[in-house]
């Protein structure tokens, strides 16, 4: 599926991930939800973008990911370009990793990306505590980061199951680049 | 970015790695002005959902329906019980009716000996709610009213009974609430009876906790929470919720507003703070006010007599 046409293929899957960012941000706004609620969900956008970034790295490009995590910030009320930057480096992380992760098993890549995710979260909250940001309480902080982190394998499978986005096997990725 | 790759990767990388640099430093910068400069920020915010937020009205409708039909699947199972509960309440509320009606003439009347006149400036903007915070560390919503209909920064939001939150955040279009139960929400309290002021500060639950209370001892759980008016944040007087203790021992205010259905929401019209500019007027009034008042000498003579005395002597 991937291998037809590098470049072209490559821009389908950016927008794929592209709307579905926006989907997810359109689903967590609409329906009210004016309680406070006592447990937190995943941040779904960034196992999103961490699956496409281990994945696929070509198709989760920088200004993508970057917009997508402005527009993210400025909608959800959180302090803008905080979360943006921490993601980038992040995800730079991993996708220096991820030309090794393609040998790797999937308990390696799901390490990695867990380790991304926390390594944001703490970022994040430490600067609310740096910033002296108004914050919930750390409760909810680390229930979600560690949704976010548990819920990597199901959306890798489903992106899988609903999209065939799938690890490129090693080697298989210079097909489109040696021609 | 593997190593084994051609001449062209190699060339790329560094271009790269300058683009990554570049993309994080202005992310944090961002993120520093919003934290020196927030209202400018928060201005821009506001007005990046004022573009987005509406264009999604047309799908909020049947997702928002589809979430309350399952809702009131859920509820349709008690149905019977939900009836018979109905019906005790509203043979409750029909001897409270007219107990309100029999009181409501009385205040009339009282009114009328007193010769009281209500703001008349306390009007409203009905706004109906478009989306939430979309997070669990926010608590707020957003407003269709906006700029075009008059609102400003810093007024009140009530739903039908109680005070919902501020204004804090104004597009063309829309308007975001900062609810009572936000982090970053504080607001100058009375509790009735005791008239003891206080701070309510939202912290992320339903029941948001009472700070900066003189003498905890004077107040009982089930008194009356109203906004204080001071600092002229919020008018007076408009009901926020009735005082319970918490399972953590502090004082909580359970809300008036219904915010499991925030639906639609009062904006009040603000009055214009009193401000004083000069010194003076600190002491005495700059232009003595004339009162219609039959009852009192009228002051334009006792200060002519002032006058007549200070030359006199």
């Amino acid at each position: 599926m991937a291998d037809i046409a590098a470049p072209r293929s490559t821009a389908i899957w950016t927008g794929l991930y592209i709307g579905l960012s926006g989907l997810i941000i359109f689903g967590q706004l609409l329906p009210l939800q004016t309680m406070p609620r006592t447990a937190a969900m995943p941040d779904l956008i960034l196992v999103v973008t961490l699956v496409w970034v281990a994945r696929k790295p070509e198709a989760a490009p920088l200004l993508a990911v970057a917009g997508v995590f402005f527009m993210a910030d400025f909608l959800f009320q959180r302090p803008p370009g905080l979360m943006t930057g921490l993601v980038l480096i992040g995800t730079e992380v991993l996708r220096r990793r991820a030309e090794s992760l393609k040998a790797a098993t999937f308990w390696e890549e799901w390490a990695s990306a867990a380790a991304c995710v926390a390594g944001i979260s703490a970022a994040y909250w430490g600067a609310h505590a740096v910033f002296l940001i108004p914050s919930a309480e750390p409760v909810l902080a680390v229930m979600q980061t560690v949704a976010t982190a548990a819920i990597y394998p199901v959306v890798v499978a489903a992106t899988w199951a609903l999209f065939g986005l799938r690890r490129p096997m090693p080697g298989e990725a210079r097909k489109g680049l040696q021609r | 970015m593997a190593r084994d790759r051609n001449g062209r990767e190699d060339f790329v990388r560094p271009v790269r790695r300058l683009l990554v640099g570049v993309l994080v430093l202005l992310a944090f910068v961002i993120f520093l002005v919003w934290r020196i400069d927030s209202p400018r920020m928060e201005r821009f915010r506001a007005a990046v959902i004022d573009r987005v937020v509406p264009n999604m009205e047309w799908a909020s409708a049947p997702v928002t329906g589809l979430a309350d039909l399952v809702a009131n699947f859920q509820s349709y199972r008690r149905l019977a019980e939900q009836n018979a509960e109905l019906r005790r309440e509203l043979q409750q509320m029909k001897a409270w009716r007219e107990a309100a009606i029999q009181l409501g003439q009385e205040n009339a009347k009282l009114r009328d000996l007193n010769q009281v006149r209500l703001d008349p400036e306390l009007t409203y903007i009905t706004g109906v709610v478009l989306t939430d915070s979309g997070s669990v560390f926010r608590q707020s919503v957003i407003l269709n009213v906006g700029r075009r209909d008059g609102v400003l920064d810093g007024w009140a939001a009530m739903d039908g009974i109680g005070l919902v939150g501020r204004i804090s955040g104004l597009g063309e279009t829309t308007s975001r609430v900062i609810l009572l139960t936000d982090t970053s929400s504080k607001i100058p309290i009375t509790i009735q009876p005791s008239g003891q002021k206080a701070i309510l500060h939202g912290d992320n639950t339903l029941a948001p906790p009472i700070e900066f209370l003189e003498d905890p001892d004077l107040v009982r759980a089930g008194d009356r929470v109203v906004t204080s008016g001071d600092g002229g944040v919020f008018p007076p007087d408009l009901l926020v919720g009735q005082v319970v203790e918490g399972r953590d021992g502090r004082l909580r205010v359970r809300l008036a507003a219904d915010y499991e259905r925030l639906e639609f929401v009062r904006v009040l019209r603000g009055q214009e703070a009193e401000r004083i500019d000069t010194s003076g007027a600190l002491i005495a009034p700059v232009d003595v006010p004339v009162a219609p008042d039959p009852d009192t000498e009228d002051p334009t003579d006792l200060t002519a007599a002032a006058d007549e005395e200070g030359t006199d002597g």
